[in-house]
């Protein structure tokens, strides 16, 4: 299995048309996601293949650093996102109840901000409010609100 | 933390397409950048001009070797500091510029390996066998830009060509070049504050019209001084370029040119926090620039910080910038003041009170405002300056309002809408997505909020642009940022104006305790940047 392939645009596993025939609600929001993994991959292979700023930061000894312990969980933070996101697109429209059921703390966790999620899971959604009837503004209307309060 | 790019001079040229967030709209002016037609592009600052012009570039470059149509990309940003007793001083440099330019891209396109015809003219040197860039041409565009140092000297442009002349050596160049045609891509073209300048530049821009070049501008919404041969719609495309916020891709849009240069984390945080993002978007009212600032200001995207940022950003730091503009040109200090007065205290917080109440009645939301076109010439002067520093954007001209009334209609700066809420996070979005520019507040041609201004100044008169100069070098050498040590060895040396310090010798500065070569370089250089930060509007 090739990363490129796997993150690729057109036909890897976060892209458009893969997420569009799992779970078509989500398809708005993959591109975030595929974003998302690809500069983690790049930011955790800086490390992998030595390149010179994380090299600097490691500084050559096996020892216990702060900051290199929360770069490591904040990448590992944001691949769990990423995890979540193409599990959720991939199998949860095929999941019975047991297994939504199971997963429902872990995902809603994660990924409870995007309402597809949230919906599909039973869980409640903050109804957004709508736009409002922007076609329902007359003439008369904006002619008598607008003018009165400003104009000469 | 990923650092952002505020500014596309930051971006390498070669990596330009890697962060370009193409929307239709981005498309369809490229096209028209690329193309045959002269294009005079208007947006305020930070909107993405710049970036669109060396988008055109880079692709122009690519498909070179097919479509031959050579870029040549110019920045007209130096023009506040000209300074001479030449009538025509804009025009002359103007074109000098674009000689030199011109001369260094074919250059570095590895053109010029054996002088071709026609270079000579553009080089001004007479025995053009052999190519050297450091020619007589680029000395009058530097000897002009130096002008501030001395004023109302002159400079001598016999060297350069007429643009008769420059038109026909571009005609050569294409011939023995092999080139279809030039596009000449002029950034920062015409100053905001220099009606002398915009007028000039304009009457070069329809003289350069020719089969084998083309001009393309990019100018502040402001500048309207064309000159008597330039006609807009006539001899140019004219494009107002702004994010249309109405747009339903707008918040994907905006997002997509985060990501482009943001790390994993930030990225992370956008999309958990995606509300608080596309209030931020919202808030930049269609200006990338604007929108990076306040995103690295609250990077993890929490309530609290998303609310403070609008608040403090929007209340206070969109501000800032307006009103130190009356400390480079003070001739426009009443405009600059009153402009932000009449925002402050008629704009926003009727279009408060008017949001709320349709909110609550679910109807749609309103940001703009109209004004009546026989309004006085002070007030549509000081609506050109709030544009130019992007608090407000002409959303539409030729509007009909009550009574069939005409006037121009703006939009206010959404963040300044939302800094009013008490929680931006909670209403700001509603307010945002429900926008109609169909209800506007209005404002007659006699409006009472007028009177303040017209008290002050019956009157509009182009200020100056020398005295405004002037002004600069006269003041103390405490703006300039070195050391307190260094600002006091140069008050000893009786050095007490900027003008001073840029009109001594770097060895002068020398007899100050510990000033060697390069440290009284770097005094010169702080001066001289002290300059420009004023001057380059």
């Amino acid at each position: 299995m090739v990363w490129s392939a796997l993150i690729d645009d057109e036909s890897g596993v976060l892209s458009k048309q893969f997420v569009r025939t799992f779970y078509e609600d989500l398809t708005g929001e993959c591109p975030h996601y595929r974003a998302m993994g690809k500069e983690v991959y790049r930011e955790c292979s800086e490390y992998v293949h030595g390149n010179f700023l994380t090299h600097v930061a490691l500084g050559g000894k096996v020892e216990f650093q702060q900051p290199i312990f929360d770069a490591w969980h904040a990448k590992a933070k944001t691949i769990r996102l990423v995890s979540s996101f193409a599990l959720c697109a991939r199998y949860i429209n095929l999941a019975d109840a047991k297994t939504h059921a199971e997963l429902e703390t872990v995902l809603l966790d994660n990924l409870g901000h995007i309402p597809a999620v949230r919906s599909i899971l039973g869980a409640p959604v903050e109804k957004t409010l709508a736009p409002a009837a922007k076609s329902a503004v007359t003439p008369v209307e904006k002619a008598g609100t607008a003018a009165e309060k400003t104009n000469v | 933390m990923s650092e952002f790019f505020y500014r596309t001079e930051d971006i390498p040229t070669d990596d330009i397409l890697q962060y370009f967030v193409e929307t239709k709209r981005d498309r369809e002016i490229v096209n028209l950048l690329k193309a045959r037609n002269p294009v005079v592009l208007a947006g305020s600052r930070g909107v993405g001009k710049s970036f669109l012009l060396r988008v055109a570039e880079s692709e122009l470059l690519a498909a070179f070797g097919k479509d031959r149509t050579f870029p040549v990309y110019v920045t007209f940003s130096k023009s506040s500091l000209i300074n001479t007793k030449d009538q025509l001083q804009f025009q002359h440099w103007m074109l000098a510029r674009i000689c030199a330019r011109l001369v260094r891209a074919l250059s570095k396109a590895g053109l010029l390996g054996a002088a071709p015809a026609g270079l000579s003219i553009l080089t001004g040197q007479s025995n053009a066998e052999t190519v050297t860039l450091d020619t007589p041409i680029e000395k009058i565009a530097a000897d002009f830009e130096a002008s501030w140092k001395q004023p109302l000297e002159s400079v001598n442009v016999d060297a350069l060509p007429s643009v008769e002349a420059f038109r026909d050596a571009i005609e050569d160049l294409c011939g023995s070049l092999n080139i279809e045609r030039f596009i000449v891509l002029i950034d920062e073209a015409a100053h905001i504050f220099r009606p002398e300048q915009q007028r000039q530049f304009f009457t070069l821009f329809r003289d350069l019209r020719s089969p084998c070049i083309s001009c393309k501008a990019a100018v502040y919404p402001g500048v309207t001084s064309y000159g008597d041969t330039f006609q807009p719609f006539h001899d140019a495309t004219m494009i107002a370029f702004e994010r249309d916020i109405l747009s339903p891709d707008y918040v994907a849009n905006m997002r997509e040119i985060v990501e482009k240069q943001s790390d994993s984390d930030i990225i992370r945080d956008i999309a958990r926090h995606g509300q608080n993002f596309a209030i931020l978007a919202y808030g930049a009212t269609g200006n990338p620039r604007v929108l990076l600032k306040t995103l690295s200001r609250a990077p993890k995207l929490s309530g609290q910080a998303t609310n403070e940022v609008i608040r403090e950003y929007y209340r206070s730091d969109v501000w800032s910038e307006h009103s130190t503009l009356p400390d480079k040109y003070a001739g426009h200090r009443i405009l600059i003041d009153w402009g932000r007065k009449f925002i402050e205290t008629n704009v926003l917080p009727d279009l408060k009170i008017k949001n709320d109440a349709y909110l609550q009645a679910e109807k749609a939301s309103t940001c703009f405002f109209w004004i009546h076109r026989d309004a006085p010439q002070p007030v549509k002067e000081a609506l050109k300056l709030l544009s130019y520093t992007g608090i407000v954007n002409e959303h539409a001209i030729g509007i009909k309002a009550t009574r069939g009334e005409v006037g121009t209609r703006y939009g206010v700066n959404l963040g300044c809408l939302f800094a009013l809420e008490s929680a931006p996070t909670t209403s700001a979005l509603p307010i945002a997505q429900n926008l109609t520019p169909k209800r506007m507040s209005e404002f007659g041609a006699n409006h009472s909020a007028y009177q303040s201004l017209l008290t002050e100044m019956p009157a509009f008169k182009e200020p100056s642009a020398g005295d405004a100069l002037q002004q600069q070098l006269a003041k103390s050498i405490d703006v300039l940022d070195i050391a307190y040590w260094l600002r006091e060895g140069l008050r000893k040396l009786g050095l007490t104006t900027v003008g001073d310090v840029l009109n001594s010798s770097e060895v002068e500065l020398m007899q100050i305790h510990y000033v060697g070569e390069k440290r009284s370089r770097r005094m010169r250089n702080a001066a001289m940047e002290a300059v420009y930060e004023y001057l380059s509007g």
